[in-house]
């Protein structure tokens, strides 16, 4: 493949908790083992957004921190609602995730708007859902990851879920639903980060990055047994 | 640990093991900065023995361990006879 993806990586700083840059780490290697170059670009607050992106990734922060970035991601609502439509594949994990929907309501019933990317509004409460998880995927296979937040996530009819998953886990604890996809956007609770244990995960992304690009290509197999292990490990484990 | 660069490790001529509850996700992510594991080992006690046990005499084995797993390897390594 005689192309280069770019490969965005949003807010390193302030949204990169429990590893989520390792998601970045993933696909990246996984792109340069197949030969497929890959640049890197960091988009922190204040940065312009590339003109031509592949790939997006969003991790999850700390609420503090998701009110320093707020600003800067509301001036960006445009740009991303239109990178969405033409296609842009996107990984938002937890707090990326709740952002790219149409609000967030806090327990004291304040509105913090959000990009409006996915049909989905998120509503905060007292309690967090913490703890490891598996989610069954109908593309992807079983997605193995931990979970940490008190937002439940509601989904609209715009979107559908990335997978089913156990009951007091997932978007909201209630309808085992986990979390949610529209075209090539996807949003999920979980950290991992969740692509080092999820390889089919990772290379369904590439895949449709490529799809878009018109590159059909079929991925050469890599060696994930490590990656399947340390996955078997894990869902066996309760915390 | 996805924010630190372990391609330094290819530097040296080292074999290199991962141990305890998260040996394999260590072992993913060493794999990700292509740093071969040689051994994977859910119990740092034997991770820790088998490391000593293939290294020559006199030399050294360098653990690199969470505050949690420190104290129970040490007392492993002192009833072994080996940490001063």
């Amino acid at each position: 493949v005689s192309t280069s993806l770019v490969l965005v990586h949003l807010y390193p700083r302030e949204m990169n908790i429990y590893g989520d840059t390792g998601n970045v780490v993933v696909l990246r290697r996984r792109l340069e083992w197949r030969g497929i170059a890959t640049e890197v670009v960091p988009v922190a607050v204040g940065d312009p957004m590339p003109q031509a992106v592949d790939i997006l990734l969003g991790g999850g922060g700390q609420d503090a921190a998701q009110g320093d970035i707020g600003a800067d991601f509301a001036g960006r609502s445009a740009n991303l609602r239109a990178m969405a439509d033409d296609g842009v594949v996107m990984l938002a994990i937890c707090g990326t995730y709740q952002m790219l929907g149409h609000e967030f309501v806090t327990l004291e019933g304040r509105r913090i708007p959000g990009a409006g990317v996915l049909d989905l509004v998120t509503h905060g409460q007292s309690e967090r859902l913490i703890g490891n998880n598996y989610v069954d995927t109908p593309t992807a296979g079983r997605l193995v990851g931990y979970e940490n937040h008190s937002g439940l996530t509601e989904l609209g009819a715009g979107v559908t879920p990335l997978g089913s998953t156990q009951a007091g886990r997932g978007n909201n604890g209630r309808d085992r639903t986990e979390g949610a996809v529209r075209d090539n956007v996807i949003g999920t609770y979980l950290h991992g980060p969740v692509l080092a244990k999820s390889p089919k995960f990772a290379d369904d992304m590439i895949r449709r990055a490529l799809a878009r690009r018109g590159l059909d290509t079929e991925l050469e197999p890599l060696d994930d047994s490590l990656a399947e292990r340390a996955a078997a490990v894990a869902v066996g484990r309760p915390r | 640990l996805w924010d630190v660069d372990f391609r330094r490790l290819l530097d040296f001529d080292v074999r290199i093991s991962t141990g305890g509850t998260r040996a394999a996700d260590m072992a993913v992510r060493l794999h990700y900065d292509e740093v071969p594991t040689v051994e994977i080992e859910a119990d740092p006690e034997k991770a820790v023995r088998s490391a000593v046990a293939a290294v020559a005499l006199g030399s050294e084995v360098v653990v690199f361990s969470t505050y949690t797993a420190m104290w129970a390897l040490h007392a492993d390594l002192l009833a072994t006879g080996v940490a001063q």
